[in-house]
């Protein structure tokens, strides 16, 4: 698929560099790439011959290698150069020897840097041209394993918030956790229950529900809100999940809240079909909230995932795109509540012919989770 | 503020009307904002545009910017709704009134895509390459920094030895529960256990001859328990408000064997010799040449194609590096991690990483716990 994907580009090969591109290439999953700009890795399919090929730092290859890739594969020794020197001059190197240097190569320009397509260019004869819409595209419809990894995914970082809030039931009279303590419950219990990854946890109480992401510090209380979001994977497949909790029984402004945030999640929800434009069912859902008094936090009600946690298609304004079958959407409708909390219920959908078809199906969070229960010792 | 004044200062100082970052690591430098999933959103970018006059302003996506406003020192946002497009727009918004100005920009961090756009959107600039002067920045440290990050290294390193604590060879634990003791023992000493790449890692006897074991479940560990003799390494990746500490310490299942002595006693001699030869006015590349010809000479099994340190800040692994062609010159304020990587009796790759902090006098080793000159030996029993 993906060499059709090269020829129909017009292209004598693709050669990605971001770390999402090189995963739906290759199926290996880079150890933490993104954080690591200073270190490179490129995947490099022709559109035809038998070889295709990894190029990594020393200390990648063998775990590209242990995810299955038996094609070749290339380190490049960081002391023959600065960054990026060091690594455009063994792919250069590399795209000699596989005849590639005639003809255009497809290249990822939104996650290389202007810097190393210089470098690039510097060190070979490549014609490099943006391939990005094609592989937005491509990514943006899943295979059903791809789907069924998405959905592992959902229960992992499910289990991991409902595993931590079982654990927050009972300690909230004494000295009891800390929200660092939880948050690391969370992912603990995501990896136990089976993900290979974590990307981002933002474990959100009280006052700072107002925030995106706060650092984990500080004791949890009895009687506020809590927002849990987390991104994982399974072998590389990503979900978004996002869960709210209250230590306590919920007061009545915050269940109003929260059923106000449901019923927007439900409108947006209906409307993920087949030909669905993604403007309009963030227009659809701005208007239900305008009309039901509710004020939306942020201007972005879904996206994408896959082989990153947040990708194309994009639910927000501005952006045309039909909804195809195949698409996999983490649908949080965004809403902000009595204090300025914001509100969301992060699930995950596929687009089947039929609808939506939710994959983060493992609890139902249509009420808001009240920590009210005890601990049992035995 | 010591920070933000140093910034002010070097763009005054600099070439450039005024300095655009994008990249996650410079954005969090510049801005002073820790913000631990920013490099995970690529099509959500965010940047700080900082005029040589006048007030720096970050540009992020408006369900961001509360929360990247509230963490940052600095105050002043421009938000963008939508993709990559919008947030070029929004970036060309924050620099038209700088028509004709020559804007440094971290080349080798913005997409191409995103530069292109900018080309674009602002005709009549000069682009020009702003990453020697970020390098710079970042690679010298101000006080505060450098407080931070001895303290982040002696909590990490503490965590570890924690853990390893906890060992004994009669009744040992698997991989995974280092994993996990390490992160939790960080997690008690105060450091922030956020960030993608924010993990420790544990790996013994043939697993230890992997850098990633059982990927690619990272920093996870396998079930596989410790067994008498082998060699362990235990490696975490933590911070505090943004700075890093990247540990990594060697023990042995029992009293090492000669052999497992000898591949130790080969890093520790590289570690002498990198800091012999961190003189000020030296270069990196000639601390790499030190190290090499000390692990020639002593016959260590060098694992060759890396670098053998690298600068820690903002991001455990950033310039300088000590590598072969990295000729940045040794000078007080560097804080760099000595990190060689050799090949075990058994072909563990094996390493025990230390952070330098270079001051007026030489170098100076931060953050140990215990005396790493020998590793840790894990006893028998209580």
């Amino acid at each position: 698929m993906i060499r059709r994907l090269v020829d129909a580009a017009g292209c004598s090969a693709f050669v990605v560099f971001g770390a999402d591109n090189f995963h739906y290439l290759t199926g290996a999953t880079l150890p933490f790439a993104d954080n690591y700009p200073e270190r490179q890795a490129a995947a490099i399919i022709p559109a035809e011959g038998d070889t295709c090929a990894v190029v990594t730092p020393v200390d990648w290859l063998q775990a590209v290698k242990d995810q299955g890739w038996m094609e070749a594969a290339v380190a490049y020794d960081e002391n023959e150069g600065p960054h990026p020197a060091a690594f455009a001059k063994t792919l250069a190197k590399t795209l000699t020897g596989m005849g590639l240097t005639k003809g255009k190569i497809g290249f990822d320009a939104e996650r290389t840097s202007a810097g190393l397509v210089e470098a690039v260019k510097a060190a070979s004869k490549a014609k490099l041209v943006p391939v990005d819409a094609a592989l937005s595209e491509a990514r943006a419809v899943k295979t059903p394993a791809e789907v069924a990894l998405i959905e592992k995914s959902c229960e992992f970082a499910d289990r991991g918030i409902i595993h931590a809030l079982n654990h927050l039931e009972g300690t909230l009279w004494g000295p009891g956790y800390t929200v660092a303590e939880y948050a690391e419950r969370v992912r603990v219990h995501a990896f136990e229950s089976g993900a290979s990854g974590v990307g981002h946890i933002a474990t959100t109480f009280g006052d700072d529900t107002r925030l995106a992401y706060a650092p984990h510090s500080g004791d949890i209380d009895e009687g506020i809100l809590i927002r849990n979001d987390i991104t994982a994977h399974a072998m590389g497949y990503w979900c978004s999940i996002s869960r709210m909790a209250y230590t306590g029984y919920a007061p009545q402004e915050i269940e109003d809240a929260y059923a106000e945030n449901q019923y927007l999640k439900q409108v947006a929800e209906g409307l993920l079909k087949p030909g669905a434009r993604c403007d309009k069912i963030y227009a659809k859902v701005a208007s239900e909230a305008e009309k039901a008094g509710a004020k939306l936090h942020g201007t972005i009600i879904g996206a994408g995932v896959g082989c990153s946690h947040f990708e194309a298609p994009y639910l927000v304004a501005g952006y045309p795109a039909e909804l195809k079958t195949g698409n996999v959407i983490a649908l949080g409708v965004e809403t902000l509540g009595p204090r300025r909390e914001i509100i969301v219920d992060r699930d995950v959908y596929e687009i089947t012919h039929e609808g939506a078809r939710k994959l983060s199906w493992y609890r139902s969070w249509d009420r808001i989770y009240e920590v009210t229960g005890f601990r049992a010792v035995h | 503020m010591e920070l933000y004044d140093k910034i002010v200062a070097a763009v005054k100082g600099s070439t450039f009307d005024v300095v655009l970052v994008t990249g996650a690591d410079n954005f969090t430098y510049m801005a002073g904002a820790a913000v631990p999933f920013l490099a995970l959103y690529h099509d959500s970018p965010v940047a700080v545009v900082w005029p040589k006059r006048g007030d720096p302003t970050i540009i992020a996506p408006e369900e961001w910017a509360e929360t990247i406003v509230t963490l940052s020192s600095v105050k002043k946002t421009a938000t963008y709704s939508g993709g990559v497009d919008t947030f070029a727009k929004a970036v060309a918004d924050a620099l038209k009134a700088k028509k004709e100005a020559r804007i440094g920009v971290d080349l080798l961090r913005i997409p191409e895509a995103t530069l292109q756009q900018l080309k674009k959107l602002l005709s009549g600039t000069t682009w020009a390459s702003c990453d020697g002067l970020i390098r710079e920045l970042r690679a010298v440290k101000t006080e505060e920094e450098l407080e931070a990050l001895e303290d982040v290294a002696y909590r990490v390193d503490h965590g570890i030895f924690g853990t390893q604590h906890h060992v004994l060879i009669t009744s040992t634990r698997s991989e995974m529960s280092l994993a996990e003791e390490t992160r939790v023992h960080c997690l008690e000493r105060g450091l922030d256990v956020i960030g993608g790449q924010s993990i420790s890692q544990g790996a013994s006897g043939p697993n230890a001859s992997k850098f990633w074991p059982r990927a690619p479940y990272y920093g996870i560990g396998h079930e596989k328990k410790l067994k008498e003799g082998e060699y362990v390494r235990i490696e975490a990746r933590y911070s505090i408000d943004g700075y890093w500490g990247t540990g990594s310490r060697l023990m042995t299942q029992g009293y090492p064997t000669a052999e497992q002595r000898e591949a130790y006693n080969g890093l520790v001699a590289m570690r002498e010799a990198a800091l012999a030869a961190m003189k000020p006015g030296a270069k990196c590349s000639d601390v790499y040449k030190a190290m090499k010809a000390t692990a020639k000479e002593r016959g260590a099994k060098l694992v060759e194609g890396l670098a053998l340190g690298h600068g820690i800040g903002v991001a455990d692994v950033e310039a300088p590096y000590l590598s072969a062609k990295d000729d940045t010159k040794i000078c007080p304020g560097l804080a760099l991690v000595i990190r060689p990587v050799v090949e075990g009796p058994k072909g563990e790759l094996l390493w025990s990483s230390d952070t330098v902090l270079v001051e007026e006098d030489g170098p100076r080793v931060v953050g140990w716990y215990k005396d790493w000159r020998a590793p840790y030996t894990a006893n028998y029993t209580l």
